[in-house]
């Protein structure tokens, strides 16, 4: 029955408390057992040690247990109602991600990390704009799309949290799929088959310095300049404008473009005021406030205007490094839009025009970029709490990895290192059966040695632990001296203490050379803990 | 403590006075139904204190005189042929008794030694081809003069071996010598005394010593206090499997008169002294039977 909650999640948390409701189950089932009462932490100690010590069996099923190649129709850990990027972007749509510190997801990298001004992690990519809402075409055929990797790739896997929609986050450009099935659009978007509705890992190898569409087919490149019919008329103008004095020269265009956002009064804010009528202008040429949907969106149809292929691009900028884990944290707060233009001879080129206006925002993160004042607060933003923080995650992250992550494929893989016999499935139901006798003889043979002799070693280690108080006022006590006749020598030394470490030195005498029941272990330890002399 | 034990210990505290742990040892010594070496300068009490113990316990009681003419015979008896009867008739001598004390042992000639020595080990004698059975409890109180004394035949050491413990009373202490000397004389003691207890109690407790507990723990120390007298090279020669199970036998019996069920190592260090030193033979310095070596092995060997 218990088992049945991991249908609907499998987080440690989750797991952790399950554990917790075992040993507290199983404590009832020994209470219903025996004719006389026990106190409640002996049952639950006692429930601890019968769970501990199934623990080898249930690590050996884990491990050995044959894995089903495909999860069950739909069953595993769907979360629903999760803010995440979508395939459309309106003034304030991502300005509402950045509020969030969801986690959005955790990456590793082989190697070094590239800078932090490198890790632009590309999600949707939005070409078609009404004036007011950009829209993701997601336009098929890989065929379509052409690139060139430039320098060695880049190695990286990704744990994606569920987002319920199919863009897989990939840096860089690369023709190569991730490996989980997933389609590649003309756009360079990464979208899995299924939407992402369970946390899923995938790696990816990708280059950084790259070629993209060196030549842009004529069905794109009327889609890159497409823009809603007499609208934003200032807007043309000053772009006509730059047009006119850049001549041919699509760069000088682009350079005056971003010196136009760097010069003028632009402020970075998260909350910009309302655009009323034609967004554009107001923006450009009025409120002068925007966060980075603004900017991109204004550079693109700026671009646009001035005859330069461009489309905006969405996902998330930059990363948080887990030092604990060894891995980068992306949250929703880190969602980014920017700007690609298509420039003749060397393809989709990436612009930030944010990067213009507040140069923090790329170089050290969200909230280095922010005015003090807007700066989203979370608990985990305590310094203090910060390292706390961190190894939950990076445990989390680890639980993630071994446990849940440990599927068919990687089940497969395991037992074909160990051997190859047990790659098939009836070897792995003999390894199974027989690990598991092997153990359960184990088990029963060390607790038949446990009876036998009632845990010497443990008594051993209350005497020393009593000895050693003793040996802090001063009491010499040698090894070579009998239990009786140190507490006489105690008495002699110390006459106030004398009636305490006789009662503990005739317990632990007819517990180590007498008859006294092992239960009684307990009393003794109780004795010593109690027992603490001062000079 | 066991009730008749505490008043043995009693009466004989009163007689031999000062020498408590000795009186504890050749009453533990007793009960491991083990024989019992007394050694030491004449007129010290070896033979009060023999003769105390056999009283108290109520048990019967001769004095064999050790001397260097004495024969086997003159110990185990001899058969006499009888003119009436026409037939041999056995004369059982002083050894059928139940506490024998075999004064000066070492001033007797080897044979009439082993003569002792065979009845001490089998509990039974053969004497013209007859074996007769000693009476039972059956207990052995040798004494026996310091060796650098002159004409002496020294027990060699497999006989040695035979006493299950050896102690030295030495001389009393100034207060039991004080006490000694103005009290009455020990004999008018002696004959006033009452047994402590009847043979068939005596008996128990002999019984009772080898139900006392010797845990795992205790045979460990036990083998390592052997293994250091085998290791090491100041003893020419190791204690024997025979010395290590008289050294139990003996803690045992010591547990008992403390009135414990179990052996604690403090049982084990009271009687090693008395139990092992007869039969370290150290190499080079030291002479046999140093008691300082017990001493040393038990500040050795740590409790385990």
């Amino acid at each position: 029955m218990l088992m049945t909650h991991f249908i609907h999640g499998q987080s440690l948390l989750l797991a952790t408390y399950l554990a917790l409701v075992a040993v507290v189950l199983t404590a009832a089932i020994l209470s219903s057992q025996p004719a006389r009462p026990i106190p409640l932490a002996a049952l639950l100690r006692q429930s601890g040690v019968l769970l501990f010590q199934a623990l080898p069996l249930a690590l050996l099923l884990f491990l050995l247990f044959p894995r089903l190649p495909t999860p069950f129709g739909g069953l595993g850990q769907v979360q629903t109602g999760r803010t995440g990027l979508s395939d459309s972007m309106q003034p304030g749509s991502v300005s509402e991600l950045i509020q969030s510190d969801a986690i959005a997801f955790r990456a590793e990298f082989e190697g070094a990390a590239p800078a932090g001004s490198d890790l632009y992690w590309r999600g949707p990519v939005l070409w078609k704009y009404d004036g007011r809402v950009w829209s993701d075409l997601k336009i098929a055929g890989e065929d379509l799309l052409e690139i060139q990797p430039l320098g060695r790739p880049l190695n990286y896997s990704v744990m994606l949290e569920p987002h319920q929609q199919h863009w897989l986050f990939t840096l860089g450009a690369s023709s190569q799929a991730p490996d989980v099935a997933s389609d590649l659009t003309a756009d360079m978007q990464w979208l899995a088959r299924q939407p992402v509705k369970t946390r899923l890992r995938y790696s990816h190898s990708a280059h950084l310095d790259y070629r993209m569409d060196p030549v842009l087919l004529p069905e794109l490149e009327a889609l890159a300049l497409q823009l809603p019919e007499g609208q934003n008329p200032r807007a043309r103008r000053l772009a006509e404008t730059w047009r006119r004095q850049a001549g041919n020269d699509d760069g000088a265009l682009i350079r005056q473009a971003l010196d136009h956002f760097r010069t003028e009064d632009f402020y970075y804010t998260l909350r910009p005021p309302r655009l009323d009528g034609d967004a554009m202008d107001a923006f450009l040429f009025d409120t002068r406030r925007g966060f980075c949907e603004h900017y991109a969106s204004a550079f693109v149809v700026l671009m646009r205007m001035a005859e330069v292929p461009a489309r905006v691009v969405t996902g998330y900028q930059g990363a948080e490094l887990n030092p604990l884990g060894g891995y980068w944290l992306v949250r929703q707060r880190d969602a980014h839009a920017w700007a690609e233009v298509w420039l003749s001879g060397r393809g989709w080129v990436r612009v930030d025009p944010t990067a213009a206006v507040a140069p923090d925002r790329v170089e050290r993160g969200i909230n280095a970029a922010l005015p003090e004042l807007e700066r989203p607060r979370a608990t985990w933003d305590l310094a203090w709490l910060r390292p706390a923080h961190q190894a939950w995650d990076a445990l989390n992250m680890q639980w993630q990895r071994w446990v849940v992550g440990y599927d068919h494929a990687r089940q497969k893989a395991l037992m074909e290192r160990l051997h190859p016999a047990l790659a098939s499935l009836k070897g792995l139901l003999w390894a199974l059966v027989g690990s598991s006798l092997l153990v359960l003889a184990l088990l029963t043979l060390w607790i038949l040695g446990r009876r036998r002799s009632p845990s010497p070693d443990r008594l051993q280690v209350l005497y020393g632990r009593f000895k050693a108080r003793l040996n802090r006022i001063g009491v010499a006590t040698p090894d070579t001296e009998g239990p009786l006749d140190l507490a006489r020598r105690t008495a002699t030394l110390r006459p106030d203490l004398a009636t305490r470490v006789e009662a503990i030195t005739r317990l632990y005498a007819s517990l180590r050379y007498g008859p006294l029941p092992p239960d009684q272990a307990r009393e003794l330890a109780r004795l010593i803990h109690g027992f603490k002399p001062r000079r | 403590m066991t009730d008749p034990l505490a008043r043995a210990l009693d009466q004989i505290n009163g007689v031999v006075l000062g020498k408590d742990h000795q009186i504890r040892l050749a009453l533990a010594c007793l009960l491991a139904r083990g024989h019992l070496l007394i050694e030491d300068v004449p007129g010290v009490g070896k033979t009060t204190l023999a003769h105390t113990l056999a009283m108290v316990l109520g048990l019967g009681f001769h004095r064999i005189q050790f001397t260097s003419d004495l024969l086997p015979a003159d110990i185990l008896g001899v058969a006499i042929y009888q003119r009436d009867s026409g037939g041999f008739t056995f004369h059982p001598g002083p050894i059928f008794t139940q506490v024998v004390l075999a004064d000066e042992i070492n001033r007797a000639s080897p044979k009439a030694q082993s003569a002792l020595l065979e009845a001490m080990e089998e509990g039974q004698v053969s004497v013209e081809g007859e074996t007769r059975p000693l009476p039972h409890p059956f207990f052995v109180l040798a004494t026996q003069n310091p060796s650098e004394q002159i004409g002496v035949f020294p027990l060699p050491e497999s006989q040695l071996d035979r006493f299950l413990m050896r102690i030295h009373l030495g001389y009393p202490d100034p207060q039991a010598e004080r006490e000694l000397l103005r009290g009455t004389p020990r004999r008018t003691l002696l004959t006033r005394m009452a047994p402590a207890m009847t043979p068939a109690q005596l008996q128990d407790l002999q019984d009772q010593v080898a139900g006392v507990q010797v845990s795992d723990a205790l045979v460990a120390y036990l083998q390592a206090l052997l293994a250091v007298t085998r290791q090491d090279s100041r003893f020419a020669v190791g204690l024997s499997p025979r010395a290590g199970l008289a050294l139990k036998r003996a803690a045992q019996a010591w547990a008992l008169m403390q009135g414990r069920r179990f052996v604690l190592p403090e049982d084990v260090q009271a009687v090693l002294s008395a139990v092992v030193t007869h039969r370290l033979k150290p190499s080079g310095e030291g002479f046999q039977g140093d008691p300082e070596w017990a001493g040393r092995i038990l500040k050795e060997v740590p409790i385990p």
